[in-house]
This record gives C-alpha cells, structure tokens and sequence, in this order.
C-alpha cells in the first residue's frame, strides 16, 4: 500500500476528512529522499558533499539491503547542517571532514572519495578509535566522528528506506501483542 | 443608539459561559450545553479543529526535515521554559506549546510551566493516564492536620467516576484496591514478557504490592456513544501528542467539545482572552466576564447566568486575582488569602532501571502508548506506616527492548554494526516514582504588575518548591524501585533521582482550593467561589490535596457534578 492510499484508508475508516494542506504535507515526504550521488549540497560544498556521501556509504555500507548512501543520509545531514546546528557545531563538523580528506591524501595519495573501499575503512578506523578513545571527558565536545556515526544512524533509522526496508516500521499495528517470538518481527522495529 | 446597545447586550447574551477549552472546559461545554443551556466557551488561544487542524498527525519519522529536533537557535528564541521536560518542543508537536518570549512568567525559583493556548488546551497532548483518588486521598489533610479538610469524600465524586470514564473511554482492570477504587473500564491494553514477569515476581514476594496495567483514556472497545462522537479504537501508533487522526484517546476536541457542539447549543469563540470576570455589587453575583480579543485587540464584554473558570489551574487563578472590585478588593473569593497558595504537582523523575537477560527469543509488536502501574503502598494502613514522611507515591514504568538508539555509543561501523543495528537489543525495565506533594501555604503565585504579557496584561510570579516531606519520599521512591527490581532478577539495577523541578509533572494545582470554611478556602463543595455562587471553578485551582495520582480524570469528574448542580440551582432560582 503506498502512503495516498494508507492515507486514504485511515481518513474513510474515520468517516473524517483531512485537509488539502495535511495531505499535501503528508504528500510531500514521498518525494523528499534524494538518492544517488550528483547531488547538490545545501550547506557543503560539492566537494565537502562527495566526501560525505562515500563515509556514511562505508558506516553503514549496502548489503543485501541497502545502506546509509541509499536512503540519502548525506542530504540529511546537509538539512540539518543546513537549517539545525549552530555556526561552531557546523565549524567542527567541517573540520573533520577536511581532517579526513587530509588523512586520506597524506596516506592513500588520493581524495577520500576516490579510495578503494578498504582504504576508506582504514582511515575512518583511525578516527572512530580517536573518538572512542579513553581519557575523553563527558564534558569535551564531541568528537567529530561520533557525531558523523551518531547523525548517519539516525539519518538511515529514520529515513523511509532504512525505516521499511531494513527495520521493521508499521505505520498503523492496530493493535498491540506483548509477547512473542521474535521471528514474527524478524527485524528490530524502527520506531518506538 | 440605544436600540443597537440592546442588540448587542441580546445578541452577547448567554445562558452559561465556559472560560477554557481543555479537559475541564471541555466537559463543562458538554454538560451545560446538553443541559439545555446556550453556551459560550471562550478560549484565549487559536481554533483547532478535530483532525483538520493535526498538521502532523500521520507523518512518518522521514516526513519531518530534522526527524523531530528543533534547533537550539529557536529553542533559545521561543521555548527556554517550555523545553525544560525533554519532550515538549519536538518538530511533531511543538506547536501545543506557548512561545515563552510571547508568554513570560517570572521565577523566584525555578517553576516549569508547560502549557499550550489553543482550542483543547493540553488535553490534545496530556498524558492520558487515568485515576480516582480514594476516601484515603479525601481524609489524609484531616486527619493529619494539614491544609484544610476536603469539603467532600469518595461517596460523593464516585458516580461522576463512572459517568466520566464512560464517556471518555479509560482501559484497565480492576483491582479490589482500596486505595486505587476500581471503575468503568473498557479492555486493559496487554503487557509484554518482562512486565508480566516482573508482576509475577514483585507480587510473590511484596505482600503488599500490586502490578496492574496502566489505567489510560484509550478506547479498545468503543462504545455506540463513542462511535457516534467519530471515535475509535486506539490503533497503537504512539504518535498522540500530535493529535489522533482515529479519536482513540480522549482530547476536549475529539470528546467533549465535539459533544457540546452536536447539541447546536454551544458557541465557541477562540482568540478570546478572559481579562475579569464582571461581579455585579447589587445582586452579589458575577454578571459576566470582560475578554480581549487577540486579533482585533478590542474590549468585549459578554453576559450569563453562571460561569465556569476552567482556564488551566493558573490561569484561572489569574483571572480570578484580576477580578477585583470593591466587594473582592484582592481577587475575586479570596477573603482567605488563599487564593494562590498551595500550589501542587506531583514530584518525580526518582526511580530505577535494570536490564534483563531473558526472552531474547520473545517481541512484540504494536507501539503501546501506556505502561504498567505500581499502586501506591506506603501509608495505606497501620502495617504500612512511615516515620521518614506523610503521603505516598505510585510508579508508571514498562519494559521494551533497545533500538538503534542506543547503538552510537559503541565503537565500530560497517557491516558489524548494521548487521547489530537489525536486532532489537537486550530488555530493559524502568520505574519512576509520582509522588505526592502536600499543599504548603508559602508555595505560591503572585499577579505581577511590573512584567506584562504581549497583551499589556499583568503575568504571574511563581516561588514553589518541594520541602522536606517530598525529599524524603524521593529517597524511598529510588529505594523500593531498586528492590523490586532487583527482587525480580533484573540485572544492572540502578537508582536515580533526576532533577524536578516543580511544575515538571505538568500537574499544577490547588491555587483556589476547596474546602468548608471561606475564611480558610476559596471554593464551597460544589466548586462554587466564595461570595459569588454563579461562578464555579472546576480546573486543578480547585484541589485541596494532590494525592500521588494523575488528576486529570478528577478534574473532569467534579467538573460535570459543579455542571448538574449549577443547572439545578439555575432551575430552582437559586443562582
């Protein structure tokens, strides 16, 4: 069922109306979840953007299902930098990809971008070990790559592919069994 | 000149007015008007339609630019106080809530005011858990010698019990629990295995404690009368606070205002912000009330038999205070001085947490917008008396499984953390503690003078806080739930007793208490003020103690008995 008509349902079951503008707004989602790359950044530059795109396409890489690159989380992050964080969130955020663009060409020769996959692995195991490094207080600000992992796991989690087609997401259970067995679900439920 | 006067005086005539819209208003808009009586309700804030005006009642997560966050830029500029809970300013239903730099208030300590100023007020996102209190509730303040006595007992709010949860639907189960009294309950939503597992455990080895499951206004079998409102079954979404596209809990605008209306006797003006009420020096009555009209910023007056202040606890108690005239110089039935004082929440964030290494093989599927509850215990009888503090407090709580939510913490990416990111994670367990604050007399909100409202209207000063009774409840409250949960096998248990700061339970009450002396309260048994029984005040103002359970259900219960006898004494020439 796409989303017009689960709409359409829930609004004939109430015997209700929804307005033109609810819908439009609901509408309006289907179409938000850009794919691929050629994208146009808001807030990166496009080079800043290539470089986004192939880290959060390794932290959660395509499998059998597909990965962050696939649900668009990069243009996620570009909204949020965009129109969320504050200038010295967005200064520190830049600075870590500059800082992995700089890793990747003092170590591999080339633009993160362009590495083979396993290169792109090496260099972000050295930043995620930085992150979770001991001796880092709770009251440091935090490191660059956890906010990169924490914004790409939350971009895909929620993002209509990750949501549908790697999690399990329900719009309208209906009703609510406590308990059992997991291989009815088969996958953790995308939201709460 | 005069004709058109006259017209106007007809034509802003009305039987009844209701001053608020939210879960007391509502109720009131449906007694009076289904009475017969041609009701104005006036609300200070915008329309809001049932369904048509939930702007993000049936988005899905990706449907929100920011996946549900909000900005520290326009949290600094618009919701300082009001993103104080945590949960309140979301992208999904932020706009139930005031700006704070349109609404200021001032806090001699911290006081958290959350609030929304629009047609069902916060019964659009309130938290729906519904309980009576108890002759244990009604008697405490007598027999303890604090406050003042409530001027009714158990007997006399029971039927309205029943009628209110009839209307608006509460599933749960009864209990034989002389503390919680049963009532008129539809279906009780299910538990999952580790709630019931944890039931099983506390109540072998705690004699005196019960788990039940969360008593909350959802519909699970909607009755003719619901239906024939357009509500249906709660459909497990756990999307509320932005409005039910499906009626499945109750809101003022799905339920009673949505009833009143049916009747073709109610008017409801929104944008009509209630400056005074008009008391009438001749007939020792109110004779109306005098609004401001937000858009328009003109003066109005209108004109009724009877008035019901349910404009939230403290807005009602404001509106009062700015009631002045020579026969109420300090506030409209505040010869007492107490009207004000006394203000109550219920103190918690105090509880804990465990996790658990079973049913790993075992889900669940639905999104249950409700928990299990834990019965108060303590202070119920000689067996179970305290020396360390007067009162008790229950526990709303419930088990689920880790998401992806909590994965970020972990070192590690790729292909290992997706494949981990796929499974639910372990189960956990949470309790917290929803206690009982006693009234105290210094507790209180002033009207300020020096600090206006967009409006040019005078705002209100809070200096509240919780003393020496409620710390030492807290301390209890962390102990029990680390024991039952450790007593139940959980692992990891931990206490905690987080920040509250009063007002944070979003209970705010007992500013116009009842009681049976109006030197010493400034409310009659019926919710009737002192010195001016056409007016009624049937909100949280009105509470004479705060028992440990959420008062919403009680609101509405004492709100349609003031109802019926305002009606009868109206028909009896009485008032």
């Amino acid at each position: 069922m796409n989303r017009r008509d689960a709409i359409k349902n829930a609004t004939l079951l109430l015997g209700g109306v929804l307005s033109a503008s609810a819908i439009s707004g609901v509408m309006a989602g289907c179409k938000a979840e850009p794919k691929g790359s050629g994208w146009a950044p808001k807030f990166f530059t496009a080079e800043e953007g290539s470089t986004l795109e192939a880290i959060v396409d390794r932290i959660i890489p395509k499998t059998d299902t597909p990965g962050a690159k696939d649900a668009g989380v990069h243009n996620f992050i570009d909204q949020l930098m965009a129109e969320f964080y504050q200038d010295k969130d967005k200064a520190a955020f830049r600075d870590g990809l500059k800082a992995i663009e700089a890793e990747a060409k003092s170590a591999h020769g080339k633009s993160f971008a362009a590495l083979k996959p396993e290169e792109q692995d090496a260099v972000l195991t050295k930043f995620d070990a930085e992150a979770y490094a001991e001796g880092r207080k709770p009251e440091d600000p935090p490191h660059f790559f956890k906010t990169m992992k924490e914004l790409t796991v939350l971009g895909f989690c929620t993002s209509e592919v990750g949501a549908t087609e790697f999690l399990k997401y329900d719009p309208v259970p209906g009703a609510y069994h406590g308990c059992i067995p997991y291989s009815e679900v088969g996958a953790a439920w995308a939201t709460s | 000149m005069s004709n058109i006067n006259g017209k106007w005086q007809q034509d802003s005539t009305y039987d009844a007015i209701v001053i608020g819209s939210g879960i007391s208003g509502g109720i009131a808009a449906k007694e009076l008007s289904e009475k017969g009586l041609k009701t104005l309700v006036l609300e200070r804030g915008r329309m809001v339609k049932h369904i048509e005006d939930y702007p993000t009642m049936n988005m899905a997560p990706w449907d929100l630019p920011n996946r549900g966050r909000v900005s520290q830029a326009e949290i600094d500029k618009h919701y300082q106080k009001q993103n104080r809970t945590g949960y309140t300013v979301n992208e999904g239903h932020k706009h139930w809530f005031v700006k704070d730099d349109e609404h200021p208030y001032t806090e001699v300590k911290r006081f958290d005011w959350m609030r929304g100023y629009h047609v069902g007020g916060r019964s659009i996102v309130w938290g729906r858990q519904s309980y009576r209190f108890s002759d244990l509730d009604f008697e405490a303040n007598a027999k303890e010698g604090i406050g003042v006595d409530w001027p009714i007992r158990y007997a006399d709010i029971a039927p309205w019990y029943d009628y209110i949860e009839e209307f608006i639907g509460v599933s749960g189960s009864n209990e034989g629990l002389p503390q919680l009294p049963d009532g008129k309950f539809q279906p009780a939503m299910e538990m999952n295995c580790l709630e019931t597992d944890l039931k099983a455990k506390v109540e072998s080895k705690f004699k005196d404690r019960k788990i039940t499951m969360g008593r909350t206004a959802h519909i699970t079998q909607a009755t003719e009368a619901q239906k024939k409102l357009g509500r249906g079954n709660c459909q497990f979404r756990n999307l509320c606070m932005r409005g039910c596209p499906f009626g499945g809990y109750y809101s003022s605008n799905a339920g009673g205002l949505k009833a009143a209306e049916l009747t073709g006797n109610m008017t409801l003006r929104p944008n009509s912000i209630v400056h005074s009420i008009i008391y009438d020096e001749k007939t020792g009555k109110a004779k109306g009330v005098k609004i401001l009209d937000a858009e328009t910023k003109q003066e109005m007056e209108f004109y009724s038999k009877i008035v019901f202040v349910c404009a939230s606890a403290f807005n009602s108690t404001w509106i009062l205070m700015n009631s002045v005239s020579s026969r109420f110089p300090n506030g409209m039935g505040n010869e007492s001085d107490q009207l004000g004082r006394n203000v109550m929440d219920h103190h918690f964030k105090a509880g804990a947490s465990g996790k658990s290494d079973d049913f790993g093989d075992r889900y669940y599927s639905g999104r249950r917008a409700n928990g299990i509850y834990i019965p108060r215990f303590r202070n119920v009888d000689a067996k179970t008396k305290r020396s360390d503090f007067l009162r008790g407090y229950g526990y709303q709580g419930g088990g689920s499984r880790t998401g992806w939510q909590s994965l970020v913490a972990e070192l590690g990416f790729g292909k290992a953390m997706k494949e981990e990111m796929h499974e639910p994670g372990q189960w956990r367990m949470g309790l917290t503690g929803f206690g009982e604050m006693l009234p105290y007399e210094d507790n209180r909100i002033t009207l300020n003078k020096d600090v206006l409202d967009m409006y040019g209207m005078p705002t209100l000063t809070m200096d509240v806080e919780i003393k020496e009774n409620e710390l030492a409840m807290r301390k209890d409250m962390v102990a029990s739930a680390v024991e039952m949960l450790e007593a139940a096998g959980l692992k990891d248990v931990k206490g905690n007793d987080d920040v509250y700061g009063p007002g944070l339970g979003i209970h705010e009450m007992g500013t116009a208490r009842m009681g049976k002396d109006p030197k010493t309260s400034v409310l009659n048994k019926w919710n009737q003020v002192h010195g001016a029984p056409n007016v009624f005040v049937t909100d949280g103002a009105c509470m004479t103690s705060a028992a440990c359970v959420n008062p919403s259900l009680t609101y509405m219960a004492l709100t349609a008995r003031a109802a019926d006898f305002a009606v009868k004494e109206l028909n009896k020439g009485n008032i």
